[in-house]
């Protein structure tokens, strides 16, 4: 089933501009990990604001659960989604990291008295239980994204939509909440996850990815595929991930590393014990 | 010495219920000409740190030096700031509180002007700035506000870059940069490197920090955890959760503990590492 679907997008943000999104067609299926890249001003984060209706297109179509989006059923169809911002401060609106939380399971309606329990569970589980009464704005990069983080995931959302959100985390963090959404998904696997990323090694992971350049679909398909011609990629600003790039050149210097999954296989290749 | 900081104490909300350490005795200090970086966790304290360099915080204690410039608990005995900024220029963790002009243009040109430099002047050294970051004339006249997260950190860095201070301070330069973007912003800041600038950088990407860093300093609950050269990193590596090793340099250590004659010294890419195993098909045969 379609979770997420676009026909024919195109967007301009003033109608004497070029269009940033052109003609954007692509369908995410219910439970799959979708990660989008693309070049600094490709069109991600206003796709995002799209399919979240922030923004409406001057063309073309978004339906969420075969429903066509509009400005009737917006606040519907927005219902069904959580999403990290790019930029955490345009996230914020509660004086404290609780009320933060607590401001977006309002307007899901949960219920008042279930709600601390939630706020607790979820700050926990970004590392941030210390911080509940700090103000936002006044935490470190990081610690904002962990609370744009929670405040997410802590909607128990059927669609969760990541822009660059862990960008400014550190490599431990970062695999936290990689762990952090893994479970979610063993937990519902009918989560739907769109991930923006400039991290290569992030988007190999997943179970499709999207190309964007100026604004159009270049490419589509599984990681492997789209992570394999080094021509594209450059075409594109885009690197390979380091595994695929290492075993690539390995192999052209006749080293037989095809069945090799990691680093520990390969060394065992390049210099055998014994 | 470029640096050097003495006891540096720094506390947010002091005297009210939300006081907060955030740094807590800190002494170190940056050799001209290094390339330093800052790691460590969420919260640890880096961009607290970061900037007191130019002033923007005042220490609750303890004192910095950069160069002739020293940096007190004061407030009122700081002197020659705006000097001080000219030689010393921080690029901020959040491009947004740093621009605020109403085209890119102009906000790039904005340092210049301050320091004294005449308005065409300025708009040419800005142009130059804007195009070594990947950013044409469609952008020159755009609102910083009409750009994507990427697009303004671009323009951050101009800005910096077209003050050309001595010292340059960037607090994680490549967060929300595209793969090609980063790459071209590491090698002008490594070009201003190898002209003589020192370099301090705030990085989370342990890639970038074993490629071009020759000195870590590492942060821990707002203090010095470690300081030493990039090579000695991985004895730390347990010590510290902030200390990841980037997989190239997993594989490098694994084969030397098979007692493969790998110089992990030289390593710098996947090619580098490529060029030394290179031979070793034919030992096995
Ligand atoms: N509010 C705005 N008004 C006008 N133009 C905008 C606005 N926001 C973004 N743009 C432009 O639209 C294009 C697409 O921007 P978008 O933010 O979607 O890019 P992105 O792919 O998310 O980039 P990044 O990787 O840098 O975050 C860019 O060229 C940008 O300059
Ligand atoms: N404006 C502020 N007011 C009060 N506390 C603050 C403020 N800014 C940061 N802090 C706190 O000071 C501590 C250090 O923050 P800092 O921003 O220096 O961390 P950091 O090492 O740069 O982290 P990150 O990697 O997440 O950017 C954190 O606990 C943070 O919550
Ligand atoms: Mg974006
Ligand atoms: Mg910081």
């Amino acid at each position: 089933m379609n979770k997420i679907e676009l026909k024919n997008i195109s967007f301009s943000y003033s109608k004497d501009e070029t269009e940033v999104v052109k003609h954007v067609s692509f369908k995410v299926h219910e439970g799959s990990y979708v990660s989008i890249i693309g070049h600094n001003g490709s069109g991600k984060s206003t796709l995002a604001r799209l399919i979240i209706g922030l923004l409406a297109p001057n063309d073309g179509e978004i339906y969420i659960d075969d429903e066509l989006l509009t400005s009737k059923n917006v606040r519907k169809l927005r219902q069904k989604i959580g999403l990290v911002f790019q930029n955490p401060d345009n996230q914020f609106i509660g004086a404290t990291v609780e009320d933060d939380i607590a401001f977006g399971l309002e307007n899901r309606r949960i219920p008042r008295k279930d709600m601390q329990d939630i706020i607790n569970n979820y700050a926990k589980r970004v590392g941030m239980e210390d911080f509940l009464t700090k103000e936002p704005s006044r935490l470190s990069g990081g610690q904002k994204q962990r609370v744009a983080i929670a405040g997410a995931l802590s909607l128990n959302p059927e669609i969760l939509i990541l822009d660059e959100a862990t960008s400014m985390l550190d490599p431990k963090g970062k695999s936290d909440i990689r762990e952090l959404i893994n479970e979610m998904k063993k937990n519902n696997p009918n989560l739907t996850i769109l991930s923006i990323t400039h991290d290569v090694e992030e988007a190999y992971d997943s179970d499709e990815v999207i190309v964007l350049n100026k604004g159009e679909v270049a490419f589509k398909g599984k990681p492997q595929d789209v992570f394999s011609n080094r021509k594209i990629l450059e075409s594109l600003s885009l690197e390979m991930p380091f595994i695929m790039d290492l075993k690539d050149k390995l192999a052209n210097q006749d080293f037989k590393i095809d069945k090799c999954q990691n680093i520990d296989e390969i060394a065992e290749v390049l210099w055998p014990s014994k | 010495m470029a640096i050097q900081i003495k006891d540096l104490r720094y506390v947010y909300l002091p005297k009210t219920p939300n006081a907060n350490v955030a740094l807590d005795g800190v002494t170190l200090t940056i050799p001209d000409n290094a390339f330093a970086a800052f790691i460590g966790r969420t919260g640890s304290g880096k961009t607290t740190l970061v900037q007191h360099l130019n002033a923007l915080l005042i220490p609750t204690s303890g004192e910095l030096e950069v160069d002739e410039f020293k940096i007190v608990s004061k407030k009122r005995k700081n002197k020659k700031i705006k000097e001080l900024r000219k030689h010393l220029s921080l690029v901020f963790q959040f491009p947004e509180y740093q621009l605020f002009e109403e085209t890119v243009e102009k906000d790039v040109a904005f340092g210049l002007k301050n320091f004294g430099v005449k308005n065409d002047e300025a708009i040419k050294l800005a142009h130059e700035a804007l195009l070594s970051v990947g950013l044409d004339e469609k952008y020159f006249q755009k609102s910083p506000f009409e750009l994507s997260g990427g697009e303004r950190r671009r323009v951050a860095i101009a800005g910096i870059l077209a003050i050309n201070p001595d010292i340059l301070v960037l607090d994680e330069p490549t967060a929300g940069l595209d793969v090609k973007g980063a790459k071209d912003v590491m090698s002008l800041v490594q070009k201003m490197h190898e002209n003589g600038k020192t370099i301090i950088m705030v990085t989370h990407d342990m890639d970038l920090v074993m490629k071009y860093c020759n000195l870590v300093y590492v942060l821990k609950d707002g203090k010095l955890a470690y300081q030493g050269s990039t090579d000695k990193l991985f004895d730390q590596v347990g010590e510290d959760s902030a200390i990841e090793i980037p997989p190239l340099y997993q594989l490098a250590q694994k084969l030397k503990e098979r007692g493969a004659p790998i110089q992990i010294e030289n390593i710098k890419s996947v090619d580098d590492l490529i060029n030394q195993v290179k031979g070793w098909k034919k030992r096995h045969e």
